[in-house]
C-alpha cells in the first residue's frame, strides 16, 4: 500500500476516503433504528456530508457518492460495480456498514480532472 | 485538432516521432568530428531521458473491477513502451459529441433484461452474478463509443422481500457534460438496480 501510494503522488487516497465515510454514517445514523419515514432524509445526509467532506479535501477529482441502504430482514444483498477509466489516479472505495436493524453501503468513485 | 481516442494510431504516430529524433546525430560537422558527435550523443541522451522520464509517467486507460471490496486493487499497468508526443493528452473542455443518457439506459435494459429473465435469485451464486453483470453493462455502454467518457457502473442486485431498499446517490461534477443512467429490473425473485455513471475527462 505504501508503495502504490509513494508511486504515484496523485493516487486516490482509499484510507483516507474510508474514514471520512465511516464517520459520515456514524453521525447520521449511528445509533437509530430503522425508521421507514425518515430513511431518505437520513440517506441523502449521508451522501452529501461525505460529498461535503470529500471536495473540502481539495483534490483534483469529480466525486460520485451513492449509498444504500437496507432494513435487516434476512434477505440476501448483493452490490458490484465495473469502471472503465484509467486507474493510476481514479480509485473507489466501499464502505460497508451495519447496525442492529439495518445494512448501509456507500461507495465513492472519484474520477480525476486534468489540471 | 479532432477527439483524440485511445489505441493503436496513437502508439504508431509515437514510434515516428523518435525515428526524428535520432536523425541529428549523422549531422555533426567534419573538422571537430570526433568532439562535435560527442556533443550531439550526449544532447540526444538527455533528450532521450527527458523522454524516458515523461513516458514512465504515462498513464493509460485500463478496465478496473470490484466487488464488494473495501479497497480497489489497481488494475495491472502495462509496461508502456511507447513515447508521449506532445499531441497527447489535450485539454478538450467539450465532447466531440455528448453521452446520451438515453442510449445508456436503452443498452442497459438490453443487457439485463437479456440476462435476468427467468432468473432466481441465488444466495451462492449471486456475488458473482452480480460483478458479472456489471462488467456486461459496463461493456454495453463503452461499446456506445463515447471518447473520452470515464464509465462507472454500479449495480446493486438483492432478493425481492418485504423489507425496504432504498438508495441515494450524489455527485460532484461538471454537469454540463456529466451524466448518469440508471435501470431497474424486477421479477418475482430478484430485482437488479444499475447506475451508470458518464464523467467527461477534461
Amino acid at each position: 500500500m505504501e508503495d502504490f501510494q509513494a508511486a504515484d503522488e496523485g493516487a486516490f487516497n482509499v484510507d483516507e476516503t474510508n474514514n471520512i465515510v465511516k464517520e459520515c454514517i456514524d453521525n447520521v445514523i449511528g445509533g437509530v433504528d430503522y425508521n421507514h419515514s425518515k430513511i431518505n432524509q437520513w440517506i441523502a445526509a449521508v451522501v452529501e456530508q461525505s460529498l461535503m467532506h470529500l471536495v473540502k479535501m481539495g483534490k483534483p477529482y469529480k466525486y460520485i457518492v451513492t449509498c444504500a441502504v437496507m432494513q435487516k430482514s434476512g434477505a440476501g444483498l448483493h452490490t458490484a460495480s465495473s469502471c472503465y477509466w484509467d486507474s493510476s489516479t481514479d480509485g473507489s472505495c466501499t464502505v460497508r456498514w451495519e447496525s442492529r436493524t439495518m445494512y448501509c453501503v456507500v461507495s465513492v468513485f472519484a474520477v480525476s480532472i486534468m489540471l | 485538432m479532432g477527439s483524440h481516442g485511445f489505441g493503436e494510431t496513437e502508439r504508431l504516430k509515437k514510434c515516428k516521432s523518435f525515428q526524428e529524433l535520432r536523425a541529428p546525430k549523422t549531422q555533426s560537422a567534419l573538422p571537430r568530428k570526433v568532439w562535435g558527435s560527442v556533443l550531439a550523443g550526449s544532447e540526444m541522451q538527455r533528450q532521450q531521458s527527458r523522454l524516458l522520464a515523461k513516458r514512465e509517467q504515462e498513464k493509460r486507460r485500463q478496465d478496473h473491477r470490484t466487488v464488494q471490496s473495501q479497497r480497489s486493487k489497481p488494475g495491472t499497468n502495462t509496461s508502456t513502451n511507447r513515447l508521449v508526443s506532445p499531441t497527447e493528452n489535450i485539454y478538450e473542455p467539450r465532447p466531440a459529441r455528448s453521452f446520451s443518457a438515453e442510449e445508456a439506459r436503452a443498452a442497459m435494459r438490453t443487457v439485463l433484461e437479456g440476462r435476468l429473465n427467468g432468473a432466481k435469485y441465488e444466495p451462492q451464486g449471486s456475488a458473482l452474478a452480480a460483478v458479472e453483470l456489471a462488467e456486461c453493462v459496463k461493456k454495453a455502454v463503452k461499446a456506445l463509443g463515447y471518447e473520452r467518457y470515464k464509465i462507472v457502473c454500479y449495480l446493486v442486485l438483492g432478493a425481492t422481500s418485504p423489507s425496504d431498499l432504498s438508495c441515494s446517490s450524489r455527485a460532484v461534477w461538471s454537469p454540463a457534460v456529466d451524466t448518469y443512467a440508471e435501470f431497474c429490473f424486477q421479477n418475482d425473485s430478484l430485482f437488479a438496480l444499475c447506475l451508470v455513471f458518464a464523467s467527461y475527462h477534461e
